[in-house]
């Protein structure tokens, strides 16, 4: 049994008094000296400058359709902060590489329970490496292929070491909410 | 007799329990086992084969004409050949001199003019995936387009050196064995003697030049100028260290051959223990070619205050963005496919204000002075500051925080330099090191 992982508590949830939740996905222990949650403290600060993309991301044939993760997948499965959405997501190609660009195979659903693939969402993904005080190098970027399942392209964990990955999910009404999983990258 | 010792003595080695356990494979952890004096964890090892062998450098699908020799010979010249600058004593070698481990020695670099930044040392350079300091190029042939025109290095311009590849036949020959026939550049009207976009200053004389021109002659002349620059990478990506002494003690550790395990000291030994561990090297220098090729403030301060306000990959960022030489952009062989990854994901964060490229430690021990304004003269410097942050500078963005003194004791400091020493590799073919006979291939 996937033991159940403490998260940081987004603000949002700390003034409508919700605590922490469980991300079923975070099947890695904490590292031995990996910051605590006080130390984590809920979102990374990162002063975000917008620049105006230059480029273009490159054009590429959509994904073949695959089947929606069922029990017993390799995706790895979170809900969201107030479980209004659950993300199933695994690396393409297997495993999450260290130091090179991969893709990640993402499911969005909504509910916890009778999972409802949940369509045009914005779907961001972030990183955070608490114990160096950085986050991600890229900001990857998510295209609906089916209803309900989308590819991240342009994912890019550069060190090895303790990740926060984040799924920021905005459904078609604005609503949002975050589902956030752990791993060690070796 | 001499011959038998030797054998006895590697009889003697391979009966280490260490040395069953490369082949074996197995995942259990083991004891530690003993290389010479020095102990190292099953885990420790483990990291330690992650650092040897490097494998050939990775391709770069943005240059069609990389792995052509003909473009490499053609790169090799241009390089050597000082004609490609405004005066006509620049080379690419004037800062990255073979002699000098492919840098100049200085702490910033000097031309035609004083830079703010540290000559970079071209070992491993096709391994990058960033280049420059603060990595305003994505690719390793538009690294080479902004020195040859840049007024403080080579200060020439793009329409310079399409009129002397046209000029000279055998460079005429050699660039179109590659590229295919250069364009008729007679008509001074159409092509004048000199020219390039010059975006700070439009009253300046080559920029005026360069508007006078019709687009699709701009067009032309600028293919041609990223084609060398395309030459140019297809001859440093020859420039390659991966077989130092370190290389052989790890083949020793995968085959268990104690001889290899012997071609570095055990002061070395003993300095890439404290690599892996409480110097905290290895978190950034990673991997066979010893970088993350990414970026990081380690608040070495300035040289000198005036550089203070370097932005370092803050400012990089914007420019290979914006740079129409980028993996995504026209000039680019793959701009819609691998390609365009790089540039096309890219993020800048306040976290990027005054980040600097961790460069690779391949042949480290020779490219002296260190850092990004070369503030630091010897690696005994270098392990001084990482022992204490003396001076490091303030940050007033995010910081990082895996930056902590790590306390190094002098004989520590020694041994790690022993260890950065046994990565010097010194097998670069000699011909590699000199201008080719001819720009072309016979």
């Amino acid at each position: 049994m996937v033991p159940l992982a403490l998260l940081p508590r987004p603000r949002s949830l700390a003034l409508s008094g919700l605590l922490l939740l469980s991300a079923c996905g975070a099947d890695r222990s904490r590292p031995e000296g990996a910051a605590s949650l006080s130390q984590v403290g809920g979102e990374p600060e990162v002063v975000e400058v917008d620049l105006e993309p230059a480029v273009q991301p490159p054009r590429r044939p959509s994904v073949e359709p695959v089947e929606a993760p069922g029990e017993g997948s390799d995706f790895r499965t979170a809900t969201s902060a107030a479980g209004r959405y659950t993300v199933r997501w695994r690396p393409v190609g297997g495993e999450v590489p260290n130091n090179r660009h991969f893709e990640l195979d993402v499911w969005l659903y909504r509910g916890t329970e009778e999972l409802e693939p949940l369509s045009g969402a914005r779907l961001y993904v972030s990183g955070w490496m608490p114990d160096h005080g950085h986050g991600l190098v890229v900001s990857p970027k998510a295209s609906e292929q089916e209803p309900g399942h989308y590819l991240v392209r342009g994912m890019l964990l550069h060190m090895g070491g303790f990740w926060q990955v984040f799924f920021d999910v905005i459904d078609a009404n604005g609503i949002s909410e975050r589902a956030a999983f752990e791993l060690e990258l070796p | 007799m001499r011959r038998r010792l030797l054998l006895l003595a590697a009889a003697w080695l391979s009966s280490w329990p260490f040395l069953s356990w490369a082949a074996s494979g197995q995942d259990s952890p083991a004891p530690d086992v003993l290389i010479g004096t020095v102990q190292f964890s099953d885990k420790e090892l483990a990291r330690i084969l992650t650092l040897s062998p490097l494998p050939d450098p990775p391709s770069d699908p943005t240059n069609a004409v990389e792995d052509d020799p003909r473009a490499a010979r053609l790169g090799q010249w241009i390089f050597f050949d000082p004609r490609f600058s405004g005066n006509g004593e620049v080379s690419c070698s004037t800062c990255h001199l073979p002699s000098r481990s492919w840098t100049d020695g200085r702490t910033v670099a000097e031309a035609t003019g004083v830079l703010e930044r540290h000559t970079m040392s071209l070992w491993n350079v096709a391994y990058n995936r960033w280049f420059f300091w603060d990595g305003r190029a994505d690719t390793l042939w538009s690294q080479a387009l902004g020195p040859l025109e840049d007024p403080r290095e080579h200060a020439g311009s793009r329409l310079q050196y399409a009129h002397l590849l046209a000029a000279d036949a055998q460079l005429e020959r050699a660039y179109e064995d590659v590229f295919g026939a250069l364009p008729e550049l007679g008509d001074e009207q159409r092509f004048p003697a000199a020219g390039r976009p010059v975006l700070d200053n439009e009253q300046d004389p080559l920029h005026v030049a360069w508007e006078s021109m019709r687009p699709a002659d701009q067009e032309q002349v600028t293919r041609i100028f990223t084609n060398l620059g395309k030459a140019l990478a297809a001859y440093q990506r020859q420039i390659l260290s991966r077989s130092a002494p370190f290389d052989l003690f790890v083949e020793g550790l995968r085959e268990g051959n104690g001889r290899k395990q012997r071609m570095i000291t055990d002061s070395a030994r003993r300095g890439l223990k404290l690599f892996l561990d409480k110097a905290r090297c290895s978190i950034c220098h990673t991997g066979p070619n010893f970088t993350d090729m990414e970026f990081h403030n380690n608040r070495v301060p300035p040289l000198e205050d005036e550089f203070s306000a370097d932005q370092g990959r803050y400012r990089g960022i914007e420019l290979v963005m914006q740079s129409p030489f980028n993996g995504a952009g026209r000039y680019s062989d793959d701009p819609d496919g691998e390609g365009a990854v790089k540039v096309s994901y890219l993020r800048r964060t306040g976290h990027n204000y005054q980040e600097f490229k961790t460069p690779s430690l391949r042949n480290v021990a020779a490219t002296a002075p260190y850092m990004h304004q070369g503030q630091f003269a010897r690696l005994e410097d270098v392990l001084h500051y990482y022992s204490t942050l003396e001076n490091a500078m303030p940050t007033h963005h995010s910081a990082e925080k895996i930056l902590q003194p790590v306390g190094l004791s002098q004989v520590e400091m020694s041994d790690l330099i022993s260890f950065l020493e046994s990565l010097t590799d010194t097998s670069l073919p000699a011909e590699l090191l000199s201008p080719p006979p001819t720009p072309h291939v016979e």
